[in-house]
């Protein structure tokens, strides 16, 4: 725990930011180029199937980032530090951001392929259950009464809406699904033509770089957004005993 | 390019998605830093990183 702590803390570097950000750029332009130009189409599904360049890193990042959450969120309740809490939320917002962006992805691809831009197809159902167990972490933050009772209520929630991740996996494996099966994560070698997969591995790791550059600053706005809210509380309070201004005329008629 | 516009749509979005998420961090910051310099009257002691 104290080797991650130490590599977060070094990646918040000004220089480690800027780098991370000019390379997640670079990725993101890269796959671009790769998925739209370089690669060929695919044999069954044309032009279209060059979406999975983004629907799949997508929701590998999504699936990581609850990772993270996992894992920051037992750290938590395991040593009560603050500090886990913070990345608890920051790569929950991200995944969130990842796994909306997977549905959004996946019902662009699923409409001229399977005829409909939404179906309960479990893949689709588990994802966007998913999704809303996260978004549930996020809103539980806004009601807990003290900061303490904030990160343990969704540190918790952190530990068991990841039990959903395995599901969404397993989903095409378990029920009949118009989703396809796992083509890269499966026993067995990939059943994907070499270039495609080099170039889905190329958008894996932009994403990738883009997942660390957006923690790397959604850590620093949490430090800000907590120095903000203690500087709030540390405001001196008004005086008990201050002098009631008198009365003036028109107080009654605006009671 | 058939089915081209679904593709260009979905690589669009997904810049648009992360470029969105960027910006959005960079206004909380500046509104968390702003809150802490009026309130203490002195700029905040979390670094900042871009100038």
């Amino acid at each position: 725990m104290m080797v991650i702590e130490r590599l977060l803390a070094r990646a918040g570097t000004r220089q480690v930011q800027r780098l991370l950000g000019l390379a997640t750029l670079a990725g993101l332009v890269g796959t671009a180029a790769l998925g739209l130009v370089v690669v060929p189409p695919d044999a069954e599904q044309g032009d279209v199937q060059r979406l999975m360049y983004v629907h799949v890193p997508a929701a590998w990042l999504a699936f990581l980032s609850f990772g993270v959450v996992f894992v920051a969120s037992f750290a938590y309740l395991r040593t009560g530090r603050i500090h886990w809490d913070r990345v608890g939320v920051a790569s929950t917002e991200i995944g969130v951001v990842f796994c909306s962006l997977t549905l959004l992805l996946g019902s662009l691809w699923g409409r001229p392929v399977w005829g409909t831009w939404w179906t309960w197809d479990p893949r689709l159902t588990t994802t966007l259950v998913l999704l809303l167990i996260y978004l549930g972490y996020l809103s539980l933050r806004r009601v807990a009464d003290s900061p303490s009772q904030r990160a343990r209520w969704s540190a918790v929630v952190g530990v068991v809406g990841f039990v959903d991740v395995p599901i969404v996996h397993m989903s095409v494996v378990w029920w009949r699904s118009l989703h396809q099966e796992a083509s890269v994560v499966r026993l067995g070698a990939p059943t994907m033509d070499g270039r495609m997969l080099a170039t889905l591995l190329f958008a894996t790791v932009a994403f990738s770089l883009g997942y660390g550059y957006l923690m790397v600053v959604r850590l620093r706005v949490g430090r800000l957004e907590d120095h903000a809210a203690g500087s709030v509380m540390s405001r001196p309070a008004p005086r008990a005993h201050a002098p009631r201004r008198p009365a003036l005329v028109g107080d009654e008629q605006d009671a | 390019m058939h089915d081209g516009g679904y593709v260009l749509t979905g690589y669009a979005a997904t810049a648009a998605v992360l470029a969105w998420y960027r910006w959005r961090l960079a206004r909380r910051g500046a509104r968390a830093r702003r809150l802490t310099e009026s309130l203490r009257g002195r700029p905040s002691t979390v670094r900042r990183t871009r100038r």
